[in-house]
């Protein structure tokens, strides 16, 4: 038996100014870890000294990534921003009320300070509070490798299983939040006040209501950062319907919600199933009954 | 060492010293068998060294309180988790490489799913028998209410991970050492090292404080690191991983109790019937003191003309368990309070009442030894300030018709309990005694020894302020400072470290009779007086003990959002009788953080199991804590009773009768969960 | 990996592996002692140092990412006035938190003041939850913490302009 100290290898860490020389070394290793906040990586870490056992890319010096700007309809976040940034940027006054909520909800103020926007999308294994949440402002990624770029809506980006996937030497450059689409908001993380749980939710939702009409809907929940469920077909029955809505329409929706919603997660233990229904019960019943933002 | 200028060392993990060895524990991974074979590879890194419990010979073991607990497994493994080697290395690298290069080799094992998961009886180690009888016999009549309850394990939290740091010289070895009980690491590390007494220097380091959920299991770790160092005349640091000190250090021994009662029409008890045991993993040496304090609990704050108590500590397959704020009596009083609750919602009387007609009130005595019946102003005085009885019978109303309604979105409950803290109960005497030494040279300055290590630093101004009031000196001119030395009569573990009664009396007495030899022997000659806990005692030992109990009551009112299973602790609110605060905002604070901790101990969403893959003790940050309000009632002047405790006692039962009564279940074990709630919630359905 | 970067107001250049952890770094390589390893997950708070004057948690954080930054721990931190100014505020309400959490608790102050958050309760204490430990009352905490921020922004109201439904 033999005791080497193999597992000390050490990484090679690159550190690019500029986003064309970080997707010149993307191509030419294709196998790096793009770094950009690591807040997850290293907490998921189990070893004081962390292992990468592969070259590592860093997005922290690419200036072009740090760009934070607003535009009439839209505001444009570069992806290496880090999350306290920007709640601190005055650009970020012009956000949706919604996204400045779920990025205090995540982790403390010194994690936030860290953790890069593309990070919290690009997390692989898990779903980060985020990726729902621009997913029902209809944002847009732009994602660009050293000889294309694409610029889409963030949902057509997603998998079966809601995941960002991304083609080999690619990394998400820019998101891009559209401004002025809705004017009902709501968001809703647990646990609130229970001390201790590792069961985690979230729900979200932005409206547009002109008077009572509901004109645009959407609505996602994040299931113990595993899972976003998103039900399109719900969201366009409503849209068009007059609030309050009707006990007898209120019912319909309910059970179409609940039909579409059963077979879902298989593994998912029925209370939090439970839960996910009466969340939606609630934003029926009550939520959409709120006067609408003013603009 | 003197504890004014600061001059304790720093957190054993920050202390670093050229060429000290690393040391770590390689544990066993399985829950009972015998060892057959420990394949340990030849060629070990330079520097790094190996133990077994044969190198030990015929010292592994340490002896507490007479029993005497192995430090490394030699044959057989009792838990998971057991140490059976301990290696030293040069870096935590090479410790790293090592601990996972050596094999095992066990026969007839048994492994268990998880370290906690056969947490049941193995073996009745202690057991204790009380029947009181009027005369009548209430065997012949049928009790009203039987319940039985359940109490899980509790951990501690502390930042810092245990630890020890030996400083090795050929003239003396320094011991630093997270530890409330430095004595016993003294007596430990002279035993194993077979070193005379002064050239053994323990100093308790900065997060000493915060171990009194651990009292003898870091003398395992000294004894260990002492033997090591002495062996190959390096100094070494042990400290254990997050991890290894979530899973295998001392937490609260969980709790069986079985209550039945016999009621008559004017409320009073006619019988009460109290049998439980605590499990108190594969080892714990202070088993009479645990099951006697829960017994004495049991016999003395309800008064039933015909009372049994039937009380056993056994032994388990978990690593063994160690004492903890209050040991065994805020188990046995969320198992009394919830039976009480559970009772008066049978009977249909309001749970403030059913008390009222119940507790001992002989029990409770002022400082003079005068019957003080504190229990109704204190019930009075919380009702006034929480509206608890409007409350409970509104919400007892919405229970009883909620089962045809319409389900609503947000159903509310409100729970009560009571409770005392008997201060330094069976545990000021003998091995746990505390004494205190007081020595001045001239009139204005006095000097105090204590063999206790202080809280926190309020205690210190505490225990200062104290002697100087009596002294009719300034309090900057007293000094404190501890001592554990061999001829030092003091030898009781920091044991009730939130608990400053017991020293802070005692340096009361001490002040007043220097200030009386004083008078009689002239002001500026030197004078020394000393007086140990048999001191307070040996006048009257009951009178002792029933004035020193601190009385409490807490009311915790809870919402569940049904629509979300969300549960939502709204206030928490206690009354307590500590007697003299002497700081609020210290007194405070750790009636708080006691609280918060009982929350976390009733509450615990997943299986510990899941909690502990983290290896991160999870405590919550500022925004999860819920409204916490806390009222002194303070009954006398001049004499400070504990605080640490009572919040255990007091709000696992108050938060889940709360629970049970939003939710219209009897809740009977803890810990509670938004998954249980649902789940109750189903099987009602 | 040769990093260059300026800790406590000094120009330094270290060569360590790029991906250890900053923690380790401060106090293994440069003996900074004050910043405590408690969980190395960022949930605890008590490795809080100021990178480039804002709060992180040094444990997740590797060191490669020091690169040309300023890092200022609590050695450096305590020669400055407003420490002068939080300490005496501590002092005065016999506030001790243990050395563990402390630095935590004054940089999650100091990021507080100097951030745009209106003073309202609720944002202190979603700037003061990344703080875990035992040793003190968190009642006491937020009460001293909003006398100081009153104290260091004057009478200077923040910017309210939220509309949403957050439950």
């Amino acid at each position: 038996m033999n005791i080497s100290a193999e597992n000390n290898r050490l990484s090679l860490v690159y550190m690019p100014t500029h986003l064309s020389e970080a997707l010149e070394l993307l191509t030419k290793n294709p196998d790096a870890l793009i770094y950009a906040g690591g807040t997850d990586i290293l907490s998921h870490q189990t070893t004081r000294m962390p292992v990468f056992n592969r070259q590592i890319i860093s997005l922290r010096r690419v200036e072009e990534l740090k760009i934070m700007r607003r535009y009439e309809n839209f505001v444009e976040i570069g992806s290496a921003v880090t999350l306290g940034e920007i709640l601190r940027r005055k650009e970020s006054r012009f956000l949706p009320p919604v996204l400045k909520y779920a990025v205090q909800a995540i982790g403390t103020p010194a994690l936030r300070n860290t953790a890069t926007v593309g990070g919290n999308l690009a997390v692989s294994d898990r779903k980060l509070l985020l990726l729902p949440v621009l997913l029902i402002l209809d944002s847009f990624l732009e994602v660009r490798s050293q000889h294309s770029t694409r610029f889409l809506e963030i949902k057509r980006f997603l998998d079966e299983n809601n995941t960002i996937r991304l083609k080999p030497g690619e990394i998400i450059t820019k998101i891009r939040v559209p401004t002025g689409r809705f004017n009902l908001y709501g968001f809703s993380t647990l646990p609130g006040c229970v001390i201790r749980t590792q069961d985690y939710f979230m729900m979200c939702y932005a409206v547009r209501k002109n008077r009572s009409v509901l004109e645009k809907i959407n609505f996602a929940f994040n299931i113990d950062g595993r899972h976003i469920i998103r039900i399109k077909q719900t969201e366009d029955r409503l849209i068009g319907k007059k609030t309050p809505l009707l006990p007898s329409e209120i019912q319909e929706e309910l059970k179409f919600f609940q039909t579409k919603t059963e077979g879902l997660l298989p593994f998912l233990p029925v209370y939090k199933k439970e839960r996910i229904f009466n969340y939606f019960r609630l934003m029926l019943t009550q939520e959409m009954n709120r006067a609408a933002f003013i603009e | 060492m003197n504890i004014d200028s600061g001059d304790y060392p720093d957190y054993v993990s920050d202390i670093r010293k050229e060429g000290m060895l690393y040391a770590g524990f390689l544990r066993s991974k399985i829950t009972e068998g015998r060892i057959r074979r420990i394949k340990i590879p030849e060629n070990l890194p330079k520097g790094v060294s190996v133990f077994q419990a044969g190198d030990l010979d015929t010292k592994n073991f340490i002896t507490v309180n007479k029993l005497r607990i192995p430090l490394l497994a030699a044959k057989e493994v009792r838990y998971r988790g057991e140490p059976v080697l301990l290696i030293t290395a040069p870096t935590k690298e090479d410790l790293k490489l090592v601990r996972e290069s050596i094999e095992i080799e066990y026969k007839e094992k048994e492994m268990l799913e998880s370290v906690f998961s056969d947490l049941n009886g193995q073996t009745v180690l202690y057991q204790t028998l009380y029947t009181e009888n009027d005369g009548e016999q209430p065997e012949a009549t049928e009790p009203t209410l039987m319940s039985s309850f359940n109490t899980p394990i509790q951990e501690h939290f502390y930042p810092d991970s245990q630890g020890v740091f030996i400083e090795y010289t050929p003239a003396r070895l320094k011991v630093i050492i997270s530890s409330e009980w430095p004595k016993h690491v003294k007596e430990t590390v002279k035993y194993i090292t077979g070193l005379p007494g002064e050239k053994v220097m323990v100093m308790p380091a900065k997060s000493s404080p915060t171990f009194d959920g651990k009292i003898w299991q870091p003398s395992i770790l000294a004894a260990l690191a002492s033997f090591a160092a002495v062996r190959l005349k390096k100094s070494i640091k042990l400290v254990l991983s997050k991890q290894e000190d979530i899973l295998y250090s001392g937490k609260r021994a969980p709790g069986l109790f079985f209550i039945d009662a016999g009621i008559e029409e004017s409320l009073k008890f006619r019988s009460l019937n109290f049998s439980f045991t605590y499990f108190c993993g594969a080892y714990f040496p202070f088993t009479k003191e645990m099951i006697e304090t829960a017994a004495f609990g049991a016999r003395y704050f309800y008064k039933s003309p015909s009372l049994k108590i039937r009380g056993e500590a056994c032994s388990s397959k978990a690593p063994p368990t160690d004492f903890f704020s209050g040991i065994s009596l805020p188990q046995f009083f969320f198992a009394t309070e919830m039976f009480m609750n559970r009772l008066a919602k049978a009977k249909e009387v309001s749970p403030i009442e059913l008390r009222l007609a119940n507790l001992n009130h002989a029990f409770f005595r002022n400082i003079n030894h005068e019957k003080k019946d504190i229990f109704p102003i204190l019930l009075a005085d919380l009702n006034n300030k929480t509206d608890f009885t409007r409350k409970y019978a509104a919400y007892e109303h919405m229970r009883k018709k909620k089962s045809s309604a319409f389900p609503v979105s947000v159903i509310h409950g409100i729970g009560l309990s009571t409770a005392f803290q008997a201060n330094g109960l069976n545990m000021n005497k003998g091995r746990f005694n505390q004494v205190v030494r007081m020595s001045s040279t001239d009139e204005k300055t006095v000097k105090i020894t204590v063999a206790s290590i202080p809280g926190s630093r309020e205690t210190r101004s505490v225990w200062k302020e104290s002697a100087a009031s009596v002294l009719g000196i300034s309090a900057k001119n007293v000094a404190l400072s501890y001592s554990f030395s061999d001829d030092a009569a003091a030898n009781g573990p920091a044991l009730l470290s939130g608990n400053i009664s017991t020293i802070n009396r005692l340096i009361k007495l001490c002040a007043a009779e220097m200030k009386e030899k004083r008078n009689t022997h002239g002001r500026n000659c030197e004078i020394t007086v000393e007086k140990t806990s048999s001191d307070l005692q040996a006048r009257n030992r009951k009178k002792y003990l029933y004035t020193s109990a601190t009385c409490g009551a807490a009311v915790v009112e809870v919402s569940v959002k049904f629509l979300t299973m969300e549960l939502i602790i709204e206030k928490v609110t206690l009354i307590i009788d500590c007697g003299y605060v002497n700081n609020r905002a210290v007194a405070r604070q750790k009636i708080e953080n006691a609280v918060i901790q009982s929350i976390l101990w009733a509450t615990r969403d997943e299986s510990y199991q899941n909690l502990i893959n983290e290896s991160l003790f999870y405590y919550p940050g500022i925004d999860r804590i819920p409204e916490i309000e806390i009222i002194f009632c303070s009954s006398e002047t001049g004499f400070e009773k504990g605080i640490g405790e009572i919040a255990y006692s007091l709000i696992p039962a108050a938060l889940l009768s709360a629970i049970g009564q939003a939710i219209n279940k009897d809740l009977k074990d803890m810990p509670i969960s938004n998954e249980r709630i649902f789940n109750i919630g189903e099987a009602e359905k | 990996m040769i990093i260059p970067f300026t800790l406590n107001g000094e120009k330094t250049v270290i060569d360590i592996p790029g991906t250890k952890r900053v923690i380790d770094v401060l106090r293994e390589n440069f003996g900074l002692q004050k910043t405590k390893a408690s969980c190395y997950q960022g949930a605890c708070g008590n490795c809080s140092i100021l990178l480039d004057g804002h709060i992180v948690s040094s444990c997740t954080l590797p060191a490669f990412e020091l690169k040309d930054r300023t890092v200022l721990t609590a050695e450096g931190y305590m020669k400055t006035e407003e420490y002068r100014r939080i300490d005496r505020a501590f002092n005065e309400n016999s506030y001790y938190p243990c050395d563990f959490c402390r630095w935590g608790k004054i940089f999650a102050i100091h990021e507080f003041i100097n951030s745009e958050e209106n003073s309202s309760t609720e944002s202190l204490t979603q700037a003061l939850k990344g703080n875990q430990c035992n040793c003190t009352s968190p009642s006491l905490l937020l009460s001293i913490a909003e006398q100081i921020i009153k104290n260091e922004r004057g009478t200077n109201p923040r910017p309210e302009y939220e509309h949403i439904s957050r439950k």
